[in-house]
C-alpha cells in the first residue's frame, strides 16, 4: 500500500481514540518501490491532507525517510526538490505487495 | 433555470474534457447514438470536448456540428456509436399504397445524388490525416469489415424494443468486428502492437489497397432499423433491400455484405428518418483500456463527469467491484488520488487486474473494507462515487435496511462541500423513498426536436406526475431531476443534499444516477 493511503487509514485510528492515539505501526515485512510519474501540482495538493508526523514516522520505519524533515517546511508549494521527495515517499514506496491490502477495522460503537 | 444550458456546468478541472477544438477543418454534421438517459451527458460532452455547435438531441441520438479531427472524436466517452449525418428528414409518411411508401423511402437515397459525393470526400478528408500519419494509402475511404451472414441488410431484428436492445446489438457487432480484426492480424506482418486502434488502422490500409485495384467501384451495405408505425408495415429487411437496390441502380455501387467499403445506417421511426455513415468501426463505448467491464463504461463515465473531480482530490469508490468507475474517472481526470474498496476478494482481484491492464496502478489503490465501516477519517474524502449493487447481486428485501448505514458512512467520510454520485437500480430507487425524504422530481420529457437555431432546441413537456416505473413511449422521456433549483423543497439525507438525478438505461434494466452534496451544519441523522 502507498504511504499516502496508509496515512489516511492511520489518521482514522488516531481519530477513533480522542486525545491519545498513535500512528499504526507498519510491519515492514515487504517494502517495494515503484516508479510513478512526478506531478508537482498533485503532490502539493495532497500534502495538506496528510498527517505529516505519521508520514515521516512511517517512511522512517520502512527505511525510506528520504531526507524528509520532521516539520513540514513553509512555502513548500514551489519547492520542487522537496516535493519530489514527498512524491517518492507518498506514492512510490509501498509497504506490501502491490496487490490489495486487508484492513480489519471496526467503527467504535 | 432548468434548461439544458443550465445543466451545462463544467465538470472537473484536471485535464478533463476542456480540450476545446483548436483544429481547423470543415465543419461536419454528425450524430452519435447514446444509451437512453445519457443524451444530456453526451450533449454536454460534445460541447465541452469538441466545441460542437448546433447541438440538439432526440431520444437515443445527439446531433451536432464540429470541425474536430478524428482523434478527438474518438475520445467521446458518453456515446455509443458516431455517424456522419447524411440525411435527416421528417418521418416517412405512410399510406395504404405500399409502392408509394417505397418511393418515399427511395427518395432518401436518390433525391440528392451530390450529397453522396460530398459525404465521401468528407470521409476521405476525415480519415486523411490519420492515413497520412500511418504512411498509408489515402485514395479510398475507410471500409467496414464485418462478418455477416445476412443478406442485403444487417437486420436488427428486435426493432420493437429497439431502445433497450440498442446497446446489446451494438455489443454483438462489436464482437463480430473484433473477430474480423483478429483474423486479419495473422496475415499482417507489420503489426507492432496489440492496441486495437493500431489493428484498426492496419486492417483499413489493407482493405484500402485492395479497393484501389477495384477501380472505384464502390461496395456498400445497408444497416436498417425501423421502429414505430413504419415497423408495423415493413420489416427492416424489406426497407434495407429497397434502399440497397436503389443505390446499386442509381450510383452503380455494388453490395458487399462481408467487406463493404461503406456502411449505410438508416433509421426510420415516427419522429425522423436518418441516414448516416459510421465513423469508426468499433463503438465509442468500447474502451481499449478496459479489460473486463463491470458497469457499462458510458454510464461510469457519466457518473464521474457529475462528480466535480478536481486535481489533487481524494476520490473513493467504497463498493468498487471491477473498478469501472475508477478507471473511467482516472483516464479522464488523472491527477487525482483514487481509492477503491470492496468487501469481495474476487471483485478486488478483478479490479486489480483491470487497473493493471489499464496502466493505472499508480493512480488507483484498492483496499478490502466494508462500505459501512470504512477505515478512513471523517471528512477526509472529496468525492464518493459508487454503483450500489443492490438488486443485482443482493436481495433487495434483506439488504435494503443497510442503505441508511451505507449513506451515513459515506456522509461521514466526506468533506463538507464534497459530492456523492451514486447509481441505484430501479428497484432500490423505489425503496429509497423510505430513507431519503421525497425527491422532488421534475420529470422532464424531452421530445424530438428538428429545429436547431443555436445550441439545443429542446421541446420540454413537464409532466411532474408521471411515475418512474411506467413504460415509456417511443419518444422516451429523459428524467432529469434538478432539486438544486428548488431550495424550498430540498431532498436530503442528513447533510447530504440531493443536487440532481438522471434516469439511465443499463441495457436490460433501468437505473438512476443520484448526485448529492454535503452541506454544512446539518449534522448526522
Amino acid at each position: 500500500m502507498k504511504l499516502l493511503t496508509h496515512n489516511m487509514l492511520t489518521s482514522h485510528v488516531r481519530g477513533v481514540r480522542p486525545g491519545g492515539g498513535f500512528p499504526l505501526r507498519i510491519q515492514a515485512t515487504e517494502v517495494k518501490v515503484n516508479n510513478v510519474d512526478f506531478n508537482q501540482e498533485f503532490v502539493a495538493r495532497m500534502i495538506p491532507k496528510v498527517e505529516w508526523g505519521a508520514l515521516v514516522e512511517a517512511a522512517e520505519s520502512l527505511g525510506h525517510l528520504s531526507d524528509l524533515p520532521h516539520e513540514l517546511p513553509p512555502e513548500y508549494e514551489n519547492n520542487e526538490d522537496f516535493l519530489r521527495k514527498v512524491h517518492h515517499v507518498l506514492l512510490e514506496v509501498r509497504n506490501a505487495p502491490s496487490s490489495t491490502s486487508t484492513i480489519h477495522h471496526r467503527l467504535p460503537g | 433555470m432548468g434548461r439544458p444550458e443550465g445543466r451545462d456546468r463544467p465538470s472537473g478541472g484536471a485535464g478533463g474534457m476542456a480540450e476545446a477544438s483548436g483544429c481547423a477543418g470543415p465543419s461536419i454534421r454528425y450524430f452519435c447514438t447514446a444509451g437512453r438517459g445519457l443524451e444530456p451527458f453526451l450533449l454536454r460532452e460534445v460541447r465541452a470536448r469538441l466545441g460542437a455547435t448546433q447541438v440538439e438531441y432526440v431520444s437515443g441520438k445527439v446531433f451536432f456540428t464540429t470541425n474536430s479531427e478524428l482523434s478527438k472524436l474518438k475520445k467521446l466517452k458518453s456515446g455509443e456509436r458516431l455517424f456522419l449525418l447524411l440525411k435527416k428528414h421528417a418521418p416517412i409518411s405512410l399510406s395504404r399504397n405500399k409502392g408509394k411508401v417505397f418511393n418515399e423511402i427511395q427518395k432518401l437515397v436518390i433525391e440528392d445524388p451530390g450529397c453522396w459525393l460530398d459525404i465521401i470526400s468528407i470521409w476521405k478528408h476525415l480519415h486523411g490525416n490519420k492515413v497520412e500519419q500511418g504512411n498509408l494509402s489515402k485514395e479510398n475511404p475507410k471500409s467496414l469489415k464485418r462478418k455477416s451472414e445476412e443478406e442485403i441488410s444487417i437486420i436488427r431484428k428486435k426493432q420493437k424494443r429497439e431502445q433497450i436492445l440498442e446497446t446489446v446489438s451494438d455489443e454483438c457487432h462489436m464482437e463480430e468486428q473484433k473477430k474480423s480484426v483478429v483474423l486479419e492480424t495473422n496475415n499482417d506482418m507489420d503489426l507492432l502492437t496489440e492496441s486495437k486502434t493500431f489493428l484498426e488502422e492496419t486492417s483499413e490500409s489493407r482493405i484500402e489497397k485492395s479497393v484501389e485495384n477495384n477501380n472505384h467501384s464502390f461496395s456498400f451495405r445497408v444497416s436498417c432499423r425501423c421502429s414505430g408505425a413504419i415497423a408495423k408495415v415493413f420489416t427492416s429487411q424489406e426497407v434495407g433491400r429497397v434502399l440497397g437496390i436503389t443505390l446499386i441502380k442509381q450510383l452503380g455501387w455494388k453490395a458487399d455484405l462481408r467487406n463493404p467499403d461503406l456502411e449505410l445506417f438508416v433509421h426510420l421511426n415516427d419522429i425522423y428518418s436518418v441516414v448516416g455513415i459510421p465513423v469508426f468501426r468499433l463503438p465509442l463505448a468500447t474502451r481499449e483500456y478496459i479489460q473486463t467491464a463491470g458497469l457499462r463504461s458510458t454510464v461510469a463515465w457519466a457518473m464521474a463527469s457529475l462528480a466535480e473531480i478536481s486535481a489533487g482530490a481524494f476520490v473513493l469508490d467504497p463498493m468498487c467491484g471491477l473498478g469501472t468507475i475508477l478507471l473511467e474517472a482516472a483516464k479522464e481526470w488523472p491527477n487525482v488520488h483514487y481509492l477503491g474498496a470492496d468487501i469481495n476478494d474476487s471483485q478486488l482481484q478483478g479490479a486489480h487486474e483491470n487497473i493493471k491492464a489499464a496502466g493505472l496502478m499508480d493512480k488507483i489503490e484498492l483496499l478490502k473494507a466494508s462500505v459501512i465501516a470504512l477505515p478512513l477519517p471523517s471528512e477526509s474524502v472529496d468525492v464518493v462515487i459508487s454503483d450500489i449493487p443492490f438488486g443485482k447481486k443482493f436481495k433487495i428485501t434483506k439488504d435494503i435496511k443497510l442503505l441508511p448505514n451505507i449513506l451515513r458512512e459515506m456522509e461521514r467520510v466526506l468533506h463538507v462541500g464534497g459530492t456523492v454520485v451514486l447509481l441505484v437500480s430501479q428497484d432500490l430507487h423505489k425503496h429509497m423513498g423510505g430513507c431519503i425524504s421525497n425527491c422532488v422530481e421534475n420529470d422532464t420529457s424531452l421530445n424530438a426536436t428538428i429545429d436547431d437555431k443555436n445550441g439545443a432546441a429542446v421541446v420540454k413537456d413537464l409532466n411532474p406526475k408521471e411515475k418512474n416505473g411506467s413504460p415509456r413511449s417511443i419518444s422516451s422521456s429523459i428524467k432529469v431531476v434538478e432539486t438544486e433549483h428548488f431550495n424550498n423543497n430540498i431532498t436530503r439525507f442528513g447533510s447530504l443534499a440531493a443536487v440532481e438525478s438522471y434516469g439511465v438505461s443499463l441495457g436490460k434494466t433501468d437505473a438512476f444516477i443520484y448526485k448529492y452534496r454535503k452541506i454544512p451544519g446539518a449534522g448526522m441523522q
